[in-house]
């Protein structure tokens, strides 16, 4: 091998050779770059902020000052604290009628606690933050306990995980366990009969003898699993704006205008509509990145759409039915 | 060997710094399309699969060490779901690049000592000289193009990377040494696939 490459050395014969022969480097197709790049950036979006890491020096002696505060705060509690307290699986961010909590759980604290077990009445709906990115809404007469931020019992009724980052949440039912693979889908149980509806993404759904079925959404239809009696599954689809999804509509607060950009509110209103979002271009979405829609507080997401668009510089083009289009007014 | 520059682009996408995103994208959605494409030869599951190994990029950068290069980093992602979807699809690993019809390139590629076996006979000098600038920084990269294929001068080089003379031809330089580890690192990368 030729190592001896030097500043003053022109020993390159062998690789302009090469490059010559080899030529340019391909480029991908600029449709599919913009496809990837849209999606990429939508999902970089959507992740947390990670603070700077400190240098390597200043890492050690701050571990090295908190092991030494670890052992003070816990030479001083090491008695009087429980030896297993219970961490925090999730917080609850809105709740409607009446719902109980049964378990070490001061129904007071919004901060629900390991082990909690929640149910909602016949009027009653919840919305739980489990982590940054990902909520679950319960629906009316649903009973579930939270293990942990990751890992839910659904005993009965009806709950809806929306799941932005792809948290891998696993949903526990009599019959079947549930995971998310980044999505949207809805777990009802009742009696004999699991329903796992799929709004956005997929699922992986394992049953009690270790089969395991996939459900998918895709260009706007969702698959849907009925899983009788643990192991007879019927597969069907549900569009992924059919109105059977607007009860998740009752377990939510309303959205506030002003303290979003117009591209957080689209991203917000197509994701509770069941609508894909899409720009023209990415000079458009950074632009609606930079404008502040108007006005107030909204409710029904899909109206809010037209309502917000029709008082800005944005427009909705006409293209698919699950999907909502967005270009500037030129 | 710590990559520092590697690791601070990291930081800086991190810390959602969108400058920093977008050279992040730039650098290395081309490269992993070629590596991708290299190795499958339907073109919408190679979008498909850059676009999932970016996503998984994105969600695990905090993972990051600097212990490789970034480009390595992805390739060890992307090369999971290569194999991933061949699982899926139900079809046989392929490697999509041969040497067969090219004795030219076969006798100058020998003269870096480039040991061939089966495997590497059945790539392409073209596609294996294209993946192997990929594995090298981008400013190595860049040089080393715009050296032997736009045929500039080290002035002009110099002008295009806001350099000097000296510098450029020093980077140069160290550009061909690296390119000729990084042709090794190509043939590892290939047999470990197979």
């Amino acid at each position: 091998m030729k190592d001896q490459d030097t500043l003053m050395s022109e020993n390159d014969d062998d690789i302009a050779r090469l490059m010559e022969l080899a030529g340019p480097r391909a480029e991908p197709p600029a449709a599919a770059r913009e496809r990837v790049y849209q999606a990429v950036l939508q999902r970089w979006e959507q992740t947390p902020f990670i603070k700077p890491q400190a240098s390597h020096q200043r890492r050690w002696m701050a571990l090295a000052a908190s092991v030494l505060l670890g052992l003070g705060i816990g030479y001083l509690t090491l008695n009087q604290l429980p030896a297993d307290a219970p961490g925090v699986s999730g917080n609850i961010v809105f709740a409607s009628g009446g719902y109980s909590i049964r378990g070490s759980q001061d129904i007071s604290a919004p901060q629900l606690q390991e082990g909690a077990m929640l149910r909602t009445s016949g009027k009653g709906r919840l919305l739980i933050q489990l982590d940054e990115y990902t909520t679950l809404r319960l629906d009316h007469n649903t009973s579930i306990t939270l293990q942990s931020s990751s890992e839910i019992w659904l005993h009965s009724g009806r709950l809806y995980a929306d799941s932005i980052n792809g948290a891998g949440i696993r949903i526990e039912t009599p019959f079947a366990t549930i995971t998310d693979v980044g999505t949207q889908f809805e777990v009802t149980a009742n009696g004999e009969t699991l329903k796992v509806t799929v709004r956005e993404g997929g699922v992986e759904v394992k049953l009690l003898g270790n089969q395991v079925l996939t459900a998918t959404a895709q260009a706007g239809m969702g698959e849907r699993l009925t899983i009788l009696g643990a192991n007879e599954v019927q597969r069907d689809t549900l569009a992924t704006t059919d109105p059977s999804w607007s009860w998740t509509q009752g377990a939510r607060d309303a959205y506030d205008l002003e303290a979003n950009s117009l591209h957080d509110f689209l991203f917000w209103a197509t994701r509770e509509s069941g609508l894909r979002l899409r720009f023209t271009s990415d000079a458009v979405r950074i632009a609606s990145d930079s404008t502040k829609p108007c006005c107030g507080k909204v409710l029904d997401p899909r109206q809010a759409i037209d309502d917000v668009l029709a008082t800005s510089d944005f427009f909705a083009l006409d293209g698919q039915a699950y999907e909502l289009l967005i270009d500037f007014r030129r | 060997m710590h990559h520092r520059e590697d690791y601070q682009l990291v930081q800086r996408v991190l810390q959602k710094n969108r400058k920093a995103f977008e050279d992040f994208f730039e650098i290395y959605f081309a490269r992993l399309f070629r590596f991708c494409s290299a190795r499958v030869s339907q073109s919408d599951a190679v979008e498909d699969i850059v676009q999932e190994t970016l996503f998984k990029a994105t969600r695990s950068l905090a993972s990051y060490r600097g212990e490789a290069s970034l480009f390595t980093w992805l390739c060890q992602i992307c090369r999971n779901e290569i194999s991933n979807w061949y699982q899926r699809s139900g079809r046989k690993s392929e490697m999509l690049v041969s040497l067969d019809e090219n004795p030219d390139l076969i006798s100058t590629l020998e003269s870096l000592q480039v040991d061939f076996d089966d495997e590497v006979d059945r790539l392409t000098a073209a596609k294996l000289v294209q993946l192997t600038l990929d594995y090298l920084p981008d400013r190595y990269g860049r040089a080393l193009e715009m050296k032997y294929l736009e045929g500039l001068s080290i002035e002009e080089i110099a002008g295009r990377l806001n350099s000097g003379a000296i510098a450029t031809q020093s980077l140069l330089a160290r550009a061909r040494r690296a390119f000729r580890s990084a042709f090794r690192e190509v043939q590892k990368d290939l047999e470990t696939a197979t």
